[in-house]
C-alpha cells in the first residue's frame, strides 16, 4: 500500500475536520492570491497603457490627475489650456506630433472626448499598432462619433446609429441631455484592451458646438422669462436658475475642463436625418456614412494634449520647460503610474498583511485539528507500531497529513482567488476599461531570480502551504512519535 | 524456536519504594509450530509477557530469542522491522484501523514488513478466513466476529514464525469465539507458525493441547 493511500484514507476518515481546516486555509490563500494577481495585472495594464504615451500636457494642477484623465479617461479633468498653446506645441520642432483632447459629455457613462482624426493614426499603442478605426471611418464633421469597442458592445451602438449625449463626464440622472444634438456613429475602434475601448471620440468642433447649443437654448428660455416678467405674468414653470450660461456650478457636474460656448449654430452632418431622435437610446441606422463638410475646428480651449517627441532626448527637456511656464504642466504617464501604485501600494500591503494573518490563523487550525484527532488516534498509532510501523513512519504520516491538508487548502485557495478575480474582472473591466486575465499565472515577486523566473506565485503558494502545514504538524507528529504502545494497546 | 532466558522486567514504583517486578522468567521454550494457551488472572502480566516477546516492550534483563535473533538486544527500529516480518499479533480489542478497508488492514501489516506480495496475498488471506466478499468493507461495516477474522488474517499476512494472541476472543460470543480459535489454530498450523494465546478463560485454554499457567513460568507472581 502506498503512503499516499494511507494519508488519503486517514484524511477521508476525518473528512469534515479535513474539509473545514482546508477551507479555512483556502479562504486566506484566496485573498492573498486575488490581491497579488489583481495588483500585478492592474499594474501591468496601467504600465502598458502608460507606455503608449510619452508626454501629456494640460492645465496646472495634479499631474497624476492629468494622466488619469488624459490617458486612462478616469477622474475629473484638471482644467483647460488655451488652444493656441496646443498650436504652439504642435509647431515646436522637437515635437513629432501633438494631439489635443477636449473632454466632452457622456453617453450612458461612456465619455465623449473631442480630438482630431489623426489621433487614430498617430497614437500607437503598446502593440506598436495605431488606435485605428476597425469599422467605418474616422469622424469628418461635427456630430459624428467614433466609438470604442466596449461602447459598441455595451451600449449596443452600431454604424449609422445615433445617440444623444448627457452633459458632464459622469452619467447622472440630474445631467441634462443634449436632445437637439444627436451624434451619429461613423466608426468603431479596434479592440485595444485599454481604456480607449470605453471612449466615444468626437471632433473638437462637436464639443464646442454641443455646448453652444445647450447654452443658447438656456439663454432663449431666460429671454422669454424676462419678457413674461416684464409683462407681469407668472411663468407656468420657473426656469432653472442654474440654466443660465453664467451660472456655475450647474447640473452638469464637474465643469472643470468642460467647455461652454454660446452660439446658436449646429452643423448638420451631411445626409443626417432631418429630425434626429431625441431619446437617449440609440436609433436604428439611418444616416449614410459619407464624410460631411470639414468640421469647425477653431475652438478656444482644449483639456489636454498628447505629445510625442522626435527624440527621447527632448523628453525631460520639454517636460522641464513646460513645467517652468505658467500656462500649463507636462506629466510623464509612466512616472505618474509609478506614483499611483506607490500610493495604492500602502493599502495593498495592508490588505496582503491581513490576508497573510488569515492564512497564519488557518494554519494554526491545522495544528489544532490534528492535535485534537490525536487523542482518539493514539490507539491507532499504537496498533500501527505493534504491526511493525517504525516511530519515524508514524511521525512522517502525521506530518504529511497536516501538510496535505494545508496544501489542499492552498490549491483550493488559489483556484478560489482566481475565481474571485474572474467574478470581479468583468466589473473592473467595465469600470476601467483595463482587461483582467483571471486564469493566468501570477508572477512570484519574492525570492532569488532563479526561483522567481521559473516558479509562478500559485505554485509557490501551494508549496508554501504544504510546508506551513508540515510545520504545524510537527507537534502532533512528535506526540505520535512518543506514543506508549503497550499502554494504548491495552486501553 | 522461541526461547526466553533470565527474563526480568520491573515497573517503576513511587519514589523511595523498590521497583515492582512484573516478569521473572528463568527459562521458557516454545517449539516451532507449537500451539499453547497461557492462562492467568487479570493483571498477572500475561499481556506484558506478550509485549516483551513481540519486542514492543524491552526487558530489563535476559534474552528473548526467536530462532537465532535475540529480540531484546535489537535497537527499537530493528525490533519493529523484526516484529513486522516474523511475529503476528492478534489483539484483545481487535483494533482494526477504521480508515482502512478489510483488505487494506491486512495489506498494511505487509507494508511494514516490506512484503511486496501486495493485495493479491491479502485477498487470498481474506478468502481463507471466509471474508472474500467483505474485502472492501470498512471495519464499521463488519460484525465483531468478522472483524476478528480480519484481525487474524492481518496477523498472518507475512507468514510469521510466531503468532501472539492477547485474549483474542474476549469480545466475541461463544459461537464466534470457537470459530475464531479454530481458524487461528488451523491457519497457524498451515504455515507452521507457533501460536501463544493468553487468556483468563479456561474454556479457551481447554481447546489447546498445551495450557500453562503464567505462574508456571513467571516467578514474579
Amino acid at each position: 500500500m502506498q503512503t499516499l493511500t494511507v494519508i488519503y484514507r486517514n484524511l477521508r476518515q476525518r473528512w469534515l475536520s479535513t474539509c473545514l481546516t482546508a477551507l479555512s486555509i483556502a479562504l486566506g490563500v484566496a485573498l492573498v492570491t486575488a490581491i497579488t494577481a489583481l495588483r500585478q495585472q492592474a499594474r501591468a495594464s496601467f504600465d502598458n497603457v502608460a507606455a503608449s504615451y510619452e508626454l501629456v500636457v494640460g492645465a496646472k494642477g495634479s499631474p497624476l490627475q492629468l494622466v488619469l484623465n488624459t490617458v486612462f479617461h478616469l477622474d475629473a479633468p484638471v482644467g483647460n489650456i488655451p488652444y493656441d498653446y496646443y498650436r504652439k506645441l504642435k509647431a515646436d520642432d522637437r515635437v513629432a506630433y501633438a494631439v489635443p483632447l477636449a473632454l466632452g459629455d457622456n453617453y450612458r457613462g461612456f465619455r465623449l472626448v473631442g480630438t482630431e482624426p489623426e489621433y487614430f493614426t498617430l497614437v500607437k499603442l503598446k502593440d506598436g499598432q495605431p488606435v485605428a478605426v476597425a469599422q467605418g471611418r474616422a469622424f469628418a464633421g461635427d456630430y459624428e462619433a467614433v466609438i470604442g469597442s466596449v461602447v459598441a458592445r455595451e451600449a449596443k451602438l452600431g454604424l449609422g446609429q445615433t445617440f444623444v449625449a448627457r452633459h458632464g463626464v459622469e452619467d447622472t440622472a440630474a445631467a441634462e441631455e443634449h436632445e437637439d444634438a444627436p451624434f451619429t456613429v461613423v466608426g468603431v475602434l479596434r479592440e485595444t484592451g485599454t481604456p480607449l475601448d470605453r471612449v466615444i471620440f468626437i471632433s473638437l468642433g462637436s464639443v464646442d458646438e454641443i455646448h453652444r447649443d445647450a447654452a443658447n437654448a438656456s439663454q432663449t428660455s431666460q429671454s422669454l422669462l424676462d419678457q413674461l416678467n416684464a409683462l407681469g405674468a407668472e411663468p407656468e414653470s420657473p426656469a432653472k436658475p442654474d440654466a443660465r450660461p453664467d451660472a456655475k456650478p450647474d447640473a452638469h457636474g464637474d465643469e472643470r475642463g468642460h467647455r461652454h460656448g454660446h452660439r446658436h449654430r449646429r452643423q448638420e452632418p451631411a445626409g443626417a436625418p432631418p429630425e434626429a431622435p431625441s431619446a437617449s437610446a440609440p436609433s436604428a441606422p439611418a444616416a449614410p456614412l459619407s464624410p460631411p463638410a470639414a468640421p469647425a475646428s477653431e475652438i478656444a480651449e482644449v483639456t489636454s494634449v498628447i505629445v510625442k517627441l522626435r527624440s527621447p532626448g527632448y523628453l525631460f527637456l520639454l517636460h522641464r520647460e513646460i513645467n517652468k511656464g505658467k500656462d500649463a504642466q507636462a506629466a510623464l504617464p509612466g512616472v505618474e503610474v509609478q506614483k499611483l501604485f506607490a500610493i495604492v501600494g500602502t493599502v495593498d500591503r495592508a490588505l496582503l498583511l491581513v490576508s497573510l494573518l488569515v492564512v497564519a490563523v488557518a494554519a494554526v487550525s491545522v495544528l489544532v485539528a490534528i492535535y485534537n484527532s490525536l487523542a482518539e488516534r493514539r490507539r491507532e498509532v499504537a496498533v500501527l507500531r505493534a504491526l511493525g510501523a517504525r516511530r519515524r513512519t508514524v511521525f512522517a504520516w502525521l506530518l504529511w497529513e497536516a501538510a496535505v491538508t494545508a496544501a489542499l487548502g492552498g490549491l483550493v485557495g488559489v483556484w478560489l482567488g482566481h475565481a474571485l478575480l474572474a467574478t470581479a474582472g468583468a466589473t473592473l473591466k467595465f469600470l476601467s476599461g483595463l482587461p483582467l486575465a483571471p486564469w493566468t499565472w501570477t508572477r512570484l515577486e519574492i525570492g532569488p531570480s532563479w526561483l522567481t523566473g521559473y516558479v509562478p506565485f500559485e505554485a509557490a503558494v501551494v508549496v508554501g502551504t504544504l510546508l506551513l502545514g508540515a510545520l504545524m504538524g510537527l507537534l502532533p507528529a512528535a506526540l505520535a512519535y512518543r506514543v506508549n504502545v503497550a499502554r494504548h494497546l491495552s486501553e | 524456536m522461541l526461547h526466553l532466558r533470565n527474563l526480568r522486567l520491573d515497573y517503576p514504583s513511587p519514589a523511595g519504594e523498590p521497583p515492582s517486578r512484573v516478569l521473572d522468567v528463568p527459562s521458557w521454550t516454545v517449539g516451532a509450530g507449537e500451539q499453547l494457551a497461557l492462562v492467568g488472572a487479570s493483571g498477572s502480566g500475561k499481556t506484558t509477557l506478550l509485549n516483551v516477546i513481540a519486542g514492543i516492550v524491552a526487558p530489563d534483563e535476559g534474552e528473548v530469542r526467536l530462532d537465532d535473533t535475540d529480540i531484546a538486544r535489537l535497537d527499537e527500529a530493528r525490533r519493529d522491522r523484526f516484529r513486522a516480518a516474523h511475529i503476528g499479533y492478534v489483539f484483545q480489542s481487535i483494533h482494526l484501523l477504521p480508515a482502512f478497508t478489510a483488505l487494506e488492514n491486512v495489506a498494511l501489516g505487509m507494508k511494514f514488513a516490506a512484503n511486496r506480495a501486495g493485495a493479491a496475498q491479502a485477498q487470498a488471506l481474506l478468502e481463507k478466513v471466509g471474508l472474500r466478499d467483505r474485502a472492501r468493507y470498512f471495519p464499521r461495516q463488519l460484525s465483531a466476529g468478522q472483524q476478528q477474522r480480519v484481525g487474524i488474517a492481518r496477523a498472518l499476512a507475512n507468514r510469521p514464525k510466531l503468532v501472539l494472541a492477547d485474549e483474542p476472543t474476549s469480545a466475541l460470543d461463544a459461537r464466534n469465539r470457537d470459530a475464531a480459535l479454530d481458524l487461528m489454530q488451523k491457519l497457524c498450523a498451515e504455515i507452521g507458525a507457533a501460536l501463544i494465546v493468553v487468556t483468563h478463560d479456561d474454556a479457551v485454554a481447554r481447546r489447546f493441547p498445551t495450557a500453562l499457567r503464567l505462574s508456571d513460568i513467571n516467578r514474579a507472581n
